[in-house]
């Protein structure tokens, strides 16, 4: 089991995660030991392809659409940029000029 | 006043109700502890101070003036929330946990915030993006984690009581090595509402305290059905003390975990206490079954694949969009996500991170995350066929006792399978409570109780006649008496 430094970026890119260059070594390292151990699933699983698999006994809740009262004001506190009650955000498409 | 610190709850609240001790008293009593102990011990992120903490609970109830510290990821309003990590440095959460309004109802004085490895994962504590936290047995050496600092006050005398969270052995493990009860109980018995996501179909609040009627009564204060949680299981309030007279359930069987006790990496000395409290039970009447569980050698490969593809979907939502950190540099939306999380995140939850998109992605789900959820339900079985023959499990609850700082500083791996025994019962969703049961190298050990769900009760009997038979509860960390 071995993941490239490609797949590695790849993988981070898709996680929203910036990685800097002396980070990929140590990342790979983790990453390869854990998913080399994990490997072990796969025979196993083979075995039992047949298996049902029921991740819990819970049935599904329901309850009634109604919006619950949220200290607002304080929530809105937290933004760590806003306007009025609104997020502030950076710019959604990149300026090209 | 010190025989104060590691009293227990029913002993500090007989003190209260004859009015020998104020709440105020006892209170400030336990703040100079921290003020005067945990500079040494590290075991909470925050103190906070009596007024404010006085002003939260109820007056009256169960856990009327007896203080208690939550670990840092189950929301308190008002107060910051951090999973001791960067990225939420300066989060106030704006609500209480279900499991911090029912101890503020049940009187519970919350007196601060503990230390945790960032956003629960790890087994040592050493990956709290804040501080370091000491086993109170031995400063050089870790609490454990990933309930670290909960368990470390409790243990130096600090609180009598403490709330951790579980995802694969985060309460048990540390109470292990900390000589203290630690219960994690059936998946969906605490309330998950306001406890900060980690891996969703294990995360399990856990009771941490110094014996098991203490366990049981601030169990009894938090368990039960909440609207709040779909997850939370259909159970009223119980008085979970209400089996303890001394005694074990009549003919109980006690199903003897032999691959566990014989497992590589074992430490003789420590299976040897595991069978000397079993042998505590066969004087107790119990009887001694010997049951295999093959499956216990896949839980933490299983585990590693099912909590990391569930945490890299929970963790999507700290983004610097919303609260917490935000990066000021880059101008643009995605730049800003990417940079906030790199500079938010410690290298073990962004290692973590990638590890679960990887087993979810489209090249490799079916070969991790779908072959984990298939070995997944094996282990259910295995647990479930198991109790259809015995009434409880015992097997350890580490194969070592607590190790030096750094130890695991070039191999995470090794750290990771510290929770080669806890991991499967939360896979499982079952409970299990870790007792203290002697010492190795200056040390304390613990085993666990495995039960089937909702047999909380039952281990709570179990552990409680054991712990009667026994002085470990007794032992304190001569640094801290």
């Amino acid at each position: 089991m071995k993941i490239t430094k490609e797949e590695l970026l790849k993988i981070a890119h898709m996680s929203n995660l910036e990685i800097h260059e002396q980070e990929i070594a140590p990342l790979l390292k983790q990453i390869d030991d854990v998913l080399g151990y994990a490997q072990r699933v796969k025979d196993l699983a083979a075995q039992h392809s047949d298996v049902l698999v029921q991740d819990n006994d819970n049935a599904n809740v329901f309850r009634s659409d109604v919006v619950d009262c949220y200290a607002v004001d304080r929530i809105v506190q937290e933004f760590p940029d806003r306007q009025d009650r609104f997020i502030v955000v950076p710019a959604v498409l990149e300026n090209t000029k | 006043m010190n025989n104060l610190a590691f009293a227990t709850i029913t002993q500090l609240q007989e003190l209260l109700h004859t009015k020998k001790i104020s709440r105020k008293e006892l209170l400030d009593f336990f703040l100079k502890r921290f003020a005067h102990h945990d500079p040494t011990v590290g075991s909470a992120l925050e103190v906070f101070d009596a007024e404010s903490i006085l002003k939260t609970a109820a007056n009256d109830g169960p856990l009327s003036g007896i203080p208690g510290i939550l670990k840092d990821n189950i929301a308190q309003e008002g107060r910051r929330l951090t999973c001791a990590s960067k990225i939420l440095q300066n989060f106030v959460s704006t609500f209480d946990a279900t499991a911090t309004t029912r101890l503020k109802n049940a009187g519970a004085l919350i007196v601060g915030r503990a230390n945790m490895d960032e956003f629960a994962m790890g087994s040592s504590t050493e990956y709290s993006a804040y501080q370091k936290t000491c086993n109170p047995w031995d400063i050089s050496r870790v609490p454990g984690g990933s309930s670290g600092g909960s368990v470390a006050a409790v243990a130096a005398g600090l609180v009598p009581w403490a709330l951790g969270t579980e995802t694969g052995g985060s309460v048990r493990l540390p109470a292990a090595y900390c000589g203290v009860v630690g219960l994690k109980p059936t998946y969906g018995l605490i309330s998950r509402y306001g406890l900060v996501a980690y891996g969703s179909s294990l995360d399990q609040a856990g009771v941490v305290t110094r014996t098991v009627q203490d366990n049981a009564r601030v169990l009894s204060c938090v368990a039960g059905q909440d609207v709040k949680d779909s997850t939370s299981a259909p159970v009223s309030p119980t008085d979970y003390t209400r089996m303890l007279d001394g005694k074990i359930k009549p003919g109980l069987k006690i199903g003897v975990v032999e691959n566990a006790l014989h497992a590589h990496g074992m430490d003789t000395e420590v299976a040897k206490l595991v069978e000397q409290a079993l042998a505590v039970y066969t004087k107790l009447g119990a009887q001694l079954v010997p049951v295999k569980l093959p499956t216990l050698d896949y839980g933490a490969a299983v585990y590693f694949i099912i909590s990391r593809a569930e945490l890299a979907s929970n963790l999507s939502r700290f983004d610097g969009v919303r609260y917490g950190l935000r990066d000021r540099d880059e101008t643009t939306l995605t730049g800003m996500y990417r940079a906030t999380r790199h500079d938010g995140f410690g290298s073990e939850v962004k290692g973590r991170i990638i590890i679960g998109n990887y087993v979810l992605s489209a090249g490799h789900a079916s070969d991790f995350y779908g072959n984990a959820c298939i070995v997944r339900q094996l282990i259910r079985n295995e647990f479930a066929q198991t109790f259809k023959n015995v009434d409880v499990l015992v097997m350890p609850t580490s194969p070592t006792p607590a190790f030096a700082f750094g130890t695991f500083a070039d191999n995470n791996l090794a750290m990771d399978l510290l929770d080669y025994f806890t991991c499967p019962i939360n896979l499982a969703g079952i409970p299990a409570i870790a007792v203290p049961c002697g010492f190795t190298q200056n040390m304390p050990i613990g085993f666990q109780i495995v039960g089937p769900h909702l047999s909380e009760a039952l281990l709570y009997q179990t552990a409680y006649a054991y712990e009667q038979q026994t002085s470990w509860h007794t032992m304190h960390p001569q640094q801290f008496a």
